[in-house]
């Protein structure tokens, strides 16, 4: 299913569609079989939006991006660069230092013909001539000299690869500080971001305050407190509780605004001995009129089914 | 941005396309993959792995087949079974996730986009306006990965049955949920 391995599992619920409706309804109308597979297709890929979003801490994004950037970097890093070699001195297997090119032993005529005598020589036989040897030499000469190039070019290509690859690794290590850099920087937009809902909460025109105070006689934790903020738009509100006991295992506290429609969820969160929790939003369900806290089993709970601890009853106008 | 607009750009390896990615689809597919594995920490660390996967394949997805929203839940849910049956775990345990500051802990209803917000209170709506006994089959077929034969054995019923509730199921939320599956098209 699009790039990804899946066990013919994964594809029961879909041939149980295919079947059912092959065997009740012989005729699929406008539809073809492709058009149904799609349809159903994206019907399961729905089904997920029932279950509760849990935000994942930025620490994982951040470590996402990091990866991220870990990848472009190996796919800069070039190739490691072949030295090039004179087709001429293909077959040296390893470079020499330039040597001097040996000066040409110069060939003095009379002692060439002097060495020379045919064995049959005789008085007027015309003495001849040993062939030159400077094209042997010139051709050594031309040889030493593009070895001695070609060692040059090779050590010269070598040290640009060290060149090039310590430079990939400072672009590397740029790279990373970037994307820390990066996350920092959305780490303070989120941090002012709340900073300016609250600023937006304490500075409107009107907004409305709810204590929130424990529940029950006797309340299951009497010292609990917190406030409830709304702007006056009805829709950013700020939450601040203290003195909640950490929950049971296997527990967890539930946010609920309660209106019309009885009550929704606002989210789950957890308390620390000693901490204060802090929760905001920009949205608020329409008709809120009171705002409580309960201690669930299940975090998915659809509607409160847990103790109530803690409850914002009465809502006063201020401003 | 549309989402296969996003997808595009990520397949020309542009890592703000996957941020913008996973900043939008990151709390419904870590949703989805606790309500699989039961621990916050596995779900975490099977997120990563989801996005890394889009990360290196977005080339090869296929808009013919499936939208880029159904495309990342599928491959969630598909990692997190394959990952379920390599545990063997039997009962699902739900644990609290440890957070460092609670001034971070905001609701996810608030950082979500509206469309998404909106996605979701269809679906459970919808959902929880199924029977009981086609809902069971349904989330036991999806969510632990279990095949009819084994739903008919765990839940005592006719392999026949299973499958009749499967369908009507899956019938009733193809067509209540048409409008958001017309804009998933």
């Amino acid at each position: 299913m699009n790039g990804e391995t899946n066990t013919t599992e994964d594809l029961t619920i879909l041939a149980v569609v295919e079947e059912g409706i092959a065997a009740s309804d012989g005729t699929r109308g406008d539809e073809t079989a492709d058009t149904l597979r799609r349809l159903y297709t994206e019907v399961l890929g729905l089904i997920p939006f029932e279950a509760e979003p849990e935000a994942p801490p930025p620490a994982a994004r951040e470590r996402l991006l990091a990866a991220l950037a870990g990848d472009l970097g190996d796919e800069t890093q070039p190739a490691p660069a072949v030295p090039v070699a004179p087709a001429a001195v293909a077959a040296v297997a390893a470079p020499e230092p330039v040597r001097p090119v040996p000066a040409p032993v110069p060939v003095r005529a009379s002692q060439e013909m002097r060495t020379y005598r045919p064995a049959t020589a005789g008085a007027g036989s015309v003495p001849v001539r040993a062939p030159s040897r400077w094209p042997l030499t010139l051709a050594a000469s031309l040889a030493f000299l593009f070895l001695g190039l070609a060692a040059w070019l090779f050590y010269q290509v070598q040290d640009q690869n060290q060149t090039i690859a310590r430079l990939n690794q400072e672009l590397t290590l740029e790279r990373t500080q970037a994307a820390g850099a990066y996350a920092q920087v959305r780490r303070l937009e989120t941090d002012n971001r709340g900073m300016d809902e609250k600023l937006s909460l304490v500075t409107t025109r009107a907004a409305m305050v709810a204590p929130m105070k424990p529940v029950g006689a006797p309340p299951m934790q009497p010292a609990a407190r917190g406030v409830l903020y709304v702007a006056d738009d009805h829709q950013h509100w700020y939450m601040t509780l203290h003195g909640l006991a950490p929950a049971d295992a296997g527990k967890t506290y539930k946010l609920w605004f309660v209106g019309g429609q009885g009550p929704v969820s606002a989210g789950t969160f957890t308390a620390r001995t000693g901490d204060r929790v802090e929760l905001s939003s920009k949205q608020m369900p329409a008709g809120t009129t009171a705002a409580m806290v309960t201690l669930e089993s299940d975090p998915q709970a659809a509607a409160p089914s847990g103790p109530e601890v803690l409850r914002a009853a009465a809502m006063y106008e201020i401003g | 941005m549309p989402d296969a607009a996003l997808l595009r750009q990520v397949a020309d390896r542009r890592p703000e396309a996957l941020g913008a990615l996973y900043d939008r689809y990151s709390p419904t597919l870590l949703g989805l993959a606790k309500r699989i594995l039961g621990s916050a920490a596995d779900a975490e660390e099977l997120l990563q792995e989801v996005f890394l996967h889009v990360w290196n394949h977005a080339g090869k997805y296929d808009a013919g087949r499936s939208s880029v929203s159904t495309w990342l839940t599928l491959v969630t849910r598909s990692r997190a079974i394959d990952r379920l049956r390599t545990r063997k775990v039997v009962e699902r345990t739900h644990e609290s996730s440890a957070l460092a500051d609670p001034r971070e802990h905001a609701s996810p209803e608030g950082v979500e986009t509206v469309f998404i917000r909106e996605r979701r209170e269809r679906v459970r709506r919808e959902m929880e306006g199924l029977p009981p006994e086609q809902r069971q089959v349904l989330e036991m077929a999806f969510y632990e990965g279990l095949s009819q034969s084994e739903i008919a054995a765990k839940a005592g019923l006719p392999l026949g049955t299973v499958k009749t509730r499967t369908l009507l199921a899956m019938k009733k939320l193809r067509a209540a949920l048409r409008d958001e599956i017309r804009q998933l098209l």
